[in-house]
């Protein structure tokens, strides 16, 4: 795993707001893995993120709280995130792979209908995720590949949203000159 | 000799969503040449998505393209698939090795 210090910060991070209850804090936590993931491309580094952005949008809905198997699901992040703590702080790279695992597989083993909309969420978090390094410059092919979705699921998500085509890096040539370049290679 | 464009699955998808399609067929009408598609943007642009409900209509319009000749596969210029694949890998590799940052550098 790369960035291990960072991850251990996010994840730490992670369990204080989940005690508060703090969703946005926890979204901003995620959002903090994709400069790592853009460099580095690191799969560890990919599932955290999905995981913990899938856990803030969790939180921010009342609604799935009252449903049967939310406690089981609440203790069942608490231990997964333990876990991985400790395997980071004890620097055990098979153990962290696992735990990671562990977590993601543990987190839709919930019954009822809950199971069906954390898969829902999760599915959604990788699209998401997918969508933020897509901004970061990396190909929409290489992006869909390591997030495990295809590239019309990403390139409907981004699509629908302003900040890719308004990151800076996509301003560097305006329309016009892109369309004068396009169009030179087929004259 | 023959000239040819070859296609990424990322662009194909762009224009579909965009419904920008149909200026392929324009483009198509001004180049002297072929516009190829490799036989894994195929599976990307067309196979996989028209087993997707959400994406079927789009999947559709580029497979229209294809069925129409607008896009050809590489067999259309004689050549093998795997040849198309190896020059990619080649000019990927280069691409990806031109620039280093510095251990400090952040995108």
């Amino acid at each position: 795993m790369q960035e291990k210090e960072n991850i251990l910060k996010i994840l730490e991070g992670t369990k204080a707001s989940i005690q508060k209850g703090d969703a946005t804090t926890i979204n901003n936590l995620s959002n903090q893995t994709t400069n790592t993931i853009a460099l580095t491309h690191d799969s560890d580094n990919i599932a955290i993120a999905v995981v913990i952005y899938s856990i803030s949008k969790l939180l921010e809905r009342p609604d799935y709280q009252k449903l049967p198997g939310w406690n089981e699901f609440y203790n069942t992040i608490f231990k997964g995130i333990d876990n991985i703590i400790t395997s980071i702080k004890s620097n055990d790279e098979a153990k962290i792979k696992e735990d990671i695992g562990c977590l993601r597989k543990s987190l839709i083993k919930v019954n009822g209908n809950l199971k069906k909309y954390i898969e829902d969420v999760f599915r959604k978090a990788s699209i998401n995720k997918a969508s933020k390094l897509y901004e970061h410059g990396i190909s929409m092919e290489k992006t869909a590949r390591l997030l495990g979705i295809t590239m019309f699921e990403l390139a409907s998500y981004s699509g629908q949203k302003e900040q890719v085509s308004e990151t800076p890096i996509a301003k560097e040539i305006d329309v016009k000159s892109r369309i004068k370049l396009a169009m030179e290679m087929f004259r | 000799m023959n000239q040819a464009i070859v296609f990424d699955a990322g662009t194909l998808i762009s224009f579909s969503m965009a419904g920008l399609l149909p200026e392929l067929e324009g483009l198509k009408k001004i180049f002297k040449g072929k516009f190829i598609i490799s036989q894994k943007v195929k599976e990307e642009a067309i196979d996989t998505p028209l087993k997707i409900k959400r994406f079927q209509l789009e999947a559709l319009k580029i497979k229209a393209l294809l069925d129409e000749g607008i896009l050809e596969l590489p067999s259309a210029l004689g050549l093998d698939d795997k040849i198309i694949r190896t020059k990619a890998n080649e000019i990927l590799d280069i691409a990806n090795t031109t620039f280093y940052g510095d251990e400090e550098t952040y995108i």
